[in-house]
Order: C-alpha cells, then sequence, then structure tokens
C-alpha cells in the first residue's frame, strides 16, 4: 500500500506540492515511485527556469523506464535539489522527504485544482 | 489488442515513429495499442544518455546513419529496414508488470515459430543467451509505452560500431548501456520478413485502428519535438571532461569542464602558467553559458584575447587544447 501524507497537494500524475508561503516544494508520490522501481537518475530543470502547471519539467528514469515529471503548478524554479544528481534512490526510500524542485509560484490558486492527501488516496485505490 | 495503421504507407524518419506512439497514447482512448515500423539506418539514445559517451559519432556520420533521443529509458540501439521495431502502448502506471507482461507475450510469439526465446530480467528478449529484442519504457500520465527491436537480420557491423563510443572516457551522471551480445532471429526461422510481420500482428492483433490525415498531421506537430537540435543534444546530462596540452612558452595547461545540455556550467584552467590579468573574470566567466562548440567559443576567445590573461597562451592554442586538434 503506497504512503500519502497530510498537508501536501496532489496531482493526478502522482507530483505533491508543498507550500511555504510564496514556494512551493514539488516532488513525486510514493506510489510513483514504487510504480517506477528503482530510480537511477533525475532530470532537473535549471534554476531560474520556468515551469508551467500540466507541463512536463523533467523525468525520473528507473532501471526499467523513464517518466515524465508534470508540474502541478506555474512557477520559477528557484532551486532544483542537487542531492539527487548522486543519490537519485533516495527518491524510493521517501519520496516525500526528498523535494526535486522548489518554485516560486506564480498563482497560489493553481493549488485549487489539486487533490488534497484523502482524495489523493482514494484515486491510488481506483 | 488493436493494431494501428497509418492512412497510407509512407517512408518516415525514427522521430515520426516515436511521435505516433506519443500521440496514440495521448490522443487514442484505447487500453492497448501495438504497430511495427522500419527505418534507414539510425541510432536511437535513451533519455537520458550522454551521446558522445555510447554513439560513435563519426562511425555514423561517414555511414549516414541518423542520430535521435527517445524519451524512454535505458541504452542506445541501433535500427535499420532488417530491424523490426515494436511500439505497445497500453493504459498502465505499473512498470515491472507491464514490462514483464509484454516481454512474455512477444517471447511466446517467438515460441509459436519455433524458436526457443524467453524473456530475460533486463528488459530483453534472448535466444540461447544472446539478445534478439531489447526494450525501453515511457511511462506518461496515465500510459506507458513500450517499445524495442526485433533483430531479424540486421547488418551487425553497423550495429556494433555504431552504439561503441569512441570516447569511454567521458565520465556523466547520465545512463550508460549495457553491451550484450547480439543475435538475429533470422538464423532461426524460415520464413521472410513480410510473413513474420504477419504473424506476429496476426497473434497479437484482433483489430485494426487506422489513423486519419488528421492524425498524421498531429503526430507531425509532435514530430517536431523530436526533430529539434535541442531535444537531441540539449538533454544530455551533466558530464565532465578534463583537457590537456602543452603551448609553446605558456607551459602545460588542463582544463577542466564540467556541461550539461551541451553548455558550460564550470570551467578551470590548471597549470604552470603565468597570470598577467583576472582568471575568473575576464576569461573563465565569459566561457560559462556557451555551447562547448568551436565557432562559439572562437568568437567569445576572439573578443577576450586570452594572452592577455595568460601569457603566451592565444585564442588559436587555446581552442586546440579544447578541441583537440
Amino acid at each position: 500500500m503506497s504512503k500519502v501524507i497530510e498537508g501536501l497537494y496532489y496531482s493526478e500524475s502522482h507530483e505533491w506540492v508543498k507550500v511555504e508561503g510564496a514556494y512551493g516544494y514539488i516532488g513525486i508520490t510514493d506510489y510513483a515511485q514504487h510504480a517506477l522501481g528503482n530510480i537511477v537518475y533525475v532530470d532537473m530543470p535549471d534554476v531560474d527556469d520556468e515551469v508551467e502547471k500540466d507541463a512536463e519539467f523533467g523525468a525520473v528514469e528507473s532501471v526499467k523506464a523513464a517518466s515524465d515529471l508534470i508540474s502541478p503548478v506555474s512557477g520559477k524554479v528557484v532551486e532544483v535539489n542537487e542531492v539527487l544528481e548522486d543519490q537519485p534512490e533516495l527518491l524510493n526510500q521517501d519520496a516525500y522527504a526528498n523535494w526535486i524542485i522548489k518554485v516560486e509560484l506564480t498563482d497560489t490558486t493553481d493549488l485549487d485544482s489539486l487533490m488534497d492527501a484523502k482524495a489523493y488516496e482514494a484515486t491510488c485505490k481506483e | 489488442m488493436k493494431y494501428v495503421d497509418l492512412p497510407e504507407k509512407m517512408e518516415q524518419r525514427l522521430p515520426f515513429y516515436l511521435a505516433m506512439e506519443e500521440y496514440v497514447a495521448r490522443h487514442l482512448d484505447e487500453d492497448e495499442c501495438f504497430f511495427m515500423w522500419q527505418v534507414e539506418p539510425t541510432v536511437i539514445f535513451g533519455r537520458n544518455q550522454l551521446i558522445e559517451s555510447e554513439v560513435n559519432l563519426d562511425y555514423c556520420r561517414r555511414h549516414g546513419i541518423q542520430t535521435y533521443r527517445r524519451k524512454s529509458g535505458g541504452g542506445c540501439v541501433y535500427a535499420d529496414k532488417d530491424n523490426i521495431m515494436f511500439s505497445y502502448i497500453v493504459r498502465a502506471d505499473n512498470v515491472n508488470f507491464t514490462f514483464d507482461r509484454y516481454l512474455r507475450m512477444v517471447a511466446f510469439v517467438l515460441r509459436k515459430l519455433g524458436v526457443p526465446a524467453e524473456a530475460s530480467g533486463r528488459n530483453d528478449i534472448l535466444i540461447d543467451g544472446r539478445k534478439v529484442s531489447g526494450n525501453a519504457f515511457y511511462h506518461l500520465p496515465g500510459k506507458s509505452i513500450v517499445h524495442g527491436t526485433m533483430l531479424f537480420d540486421t547488418d551487425m557491423e553497423h550495429l556494433i560500431r555504431a552504439i561503441t563510443p569512441s570516447d569511454e572516457k567521458l565520465v556523466s551522471k547520465g545512463i550508460r548501456s549495457v553491451r550484450q551480445r547480439v543475435v538475429n532471429l533470422r538464423e532461426f526461422v524460415d520464413i521472410d520478413i513480410e510473413a513474420f510481420k504477419r504473424f506476429v500482428r496476426e497473434q497479437l492483433c484482433n483489430d485494426t485502428i487506422c489513423l486519419s490525415q488528421a492524425d498524421v498531421e498531429g503526430i507531425k506537430e509532435l514530430e517536431k519535438e523530436y526533430l529539434d537540435e535541442a531535444f537531441i543534444y540539449g538533454r544530455n546530462p551533466r558530464y565532465a571532461l578534463t583537457r590537456r596540452g602543452k603551448v609553446p612558452a605558456a607551459g602545460e595547461l588542463e582544463v577542466r569542464l564540467e556541461l550539461k545540455g551541451g553548455v558550460v556550467k564550470k570551467i578551470n584552467l590548471l597549470g604552470d602558467y603565468f597570470l598577467l590579468g583576472d582568471l575568473d573574470n575576464a576569461l573563465l566567466k565569459p566561457l560559462i553559458g556557451l555551447p562547448f562548440r568551436e565557432e562559439e567559443f572562437r568568437h567569445v576567445l576572439t573578443a577576450i584575447r586570452p594572452e592577455t590573461v595568460v601569457r603566451n597562451l592565444d585564442t588559436e592554442h587555446l581552442l586546440d587544447i579544447l578541441f583537440e586538434h
């Protein structure tokens, strides 16, 4: 059973956002890391790149597959989690403790279309 | 499962078929689709691979072999008209389950022809321990694409030489190819390639979807991304490069570069040279953000005049070291 935690916003494509003030940390969910298997590479954007809600911003590659990363919000990348360059497997160990990018949110109403933990958990059971 | 047909027979380059898979995944409301295709000699490398450390670009250029990046993971493969490419598009998220199921299905079809084929744990189909089909996986929202090779009667010399890199010293965080012994199916079956394709289609599919001209236009729109140099080369993962050389009267020099997407992210100059100016600000910083290509470097270095920063190091000498003349 995949883990879902309270207090995050979730997308249908299995990304999460944690909001802190004007910023959002974006990562993949436990369901996503589990579906992908052992992660060996994370393709991240550069700082200052713009990400767009529902558009691809990178990829996660496991020993078996590459999967698009879809941004749940629009904004400007202010930080990327460089630790993942050397230790991509951290996403398997704890997908919620390891964010991928930090963005300055363009429009907080982007969050309205995302799910809370309870709604997301229900979609994973379908 | 449904076979996806184009409205008319057309000769296309490899990116068209990658775009076709993506189009089927994104725009067709189908659970399970399949199609086969063949292209002129082409090398296809994985989404997060460093081209220079996987492909012998020089060999490819000399033999007219095209090179493209795909969006699925894994290592690089060689395709030609005698290597049948299989594309499978399915509504699924779970990679292991979907991959296993597909490989078993294809191995089963080969066994029906009397070929002792088996799915391996490594995304391949093997005959007597040799690889006849290598497969890769691309997951996009709600759908999965599995595609792979079926070596029917491929030119093995081209195959091996095109995907054996000339420069294996490059250090990259990207994905490395796993090189294995390969074999052609032709050694095991008596039918020709068209009969083989018909057999596979009959075994896997019980229905057909015929794409319209409008679908083809949509595919061509998606194909643009795969043809874009920014996608083919700009997706190169971060890697480090060291160049060494001796410059008369300037001494032994070593340039250390870190590149991402083919662009300089870090650059450092080491050696027993004599400094005349501000190395970081006058010489190195202006090179950050430049594509690692001789023409761009020549342009910027000519304006900087490196000899004003490092004694006796002129533009031509520095270019000789950087681009290994």
